[in-house]
């Protein structure tokens, strides 16, 4: 876990804005988010680099990450974790990812979905959802 | 007895999640009354980790045979032995 010298207002999750399978987990979110607990902010924003320097670039390529009010980010499965015990809709969800001893499980599948994200959602048509 | 045990074991983990899940922290006095108390707080994820324990070990629960196995088909019941 990582900590920031920014403190958000609210837990802000970042995203590759410029990936077609996060934006529509985003959107999937948003949707879920009934109270507005999450702001979201691609990591392509100029802010992502001033407010949240502690975070390297190459980490947030890697894997989404979530800040919290306390300026804790977690990065990963573990942001899905800690996602999943804000948001009451996915708290069903919550129950599967908090048994003992299978986060390594989450962090593998995680990784794997995200390394294959693009191959998931199909490539965009401008090509920016090619990873750098 | 095995049984019970995964049944008790499984619903005091899902009810102390929940207790957990609704207090931000508790504080524990001293058992002989002398010294300070302390206050425990529980990460985030405590709460969800018991109850998901909780219902592991109650399904574990429901999985496991019925103590003395079940009756094979056609058998009749022996009689008695306290008449």
């Amino acid at each position: 876990m990582i900590t920031t010298l920014h403190h958000p207002s609210r837990d802000t999750v970042l995203y590759d804005g410029r990936c077609r399978f996060c934006r529509s987990q985003i959107a999937l979110l948003r949707g879920l988010d009934l109270s507005g607990r999450l702001a979201f902010t691609s990591l392509h924003d100029p802010s992502v680099s001033r407010e949240f320097p502690e975070i390297p670039l190459e980490e947030l390529h890697r894997q989404m990450y979530v800040v919290d009010p306390r300026g804790q980010a977690r990065g990963g499965a573990e942001a899905v974790r800690y996602l999943s015990r804000r948001l009451m809709m996915l708290w069903p969800l919550a129950l599967f990812l908090h048994i003992p001893g299978t986060l390594p499980i989450w962090h593998q599948l995680y990784a794997f979905i995200a390394r294959h994200r693009l191959k998931i959602a199909g490539s965009c048509e401008d090509g920016t959802c090619r990873l750098p | 007895m095995w049984k019970s045990v995964f049944l008790a074991t499984g619903i005091f983990a899902c009810i102390a999640g929940v207790e957990l899940l609704l207090i931000d922290s508790a504080v524990v006095l001293p058992v002989d009354g002398r010294g300070d108390p302390s206050v425990f707080t529980a990460p985030d994820w405590a709460p969800w980790s018991l109850i998901s324990a909780g219902a592991v070990t109650i399904l574990h629960f429901c999985a496991l045979p019925v103590a003395g196995g079940k009756a094979p088909a056609g058998a009749t019941l022996p009689e008695s032995r306290y008449r």
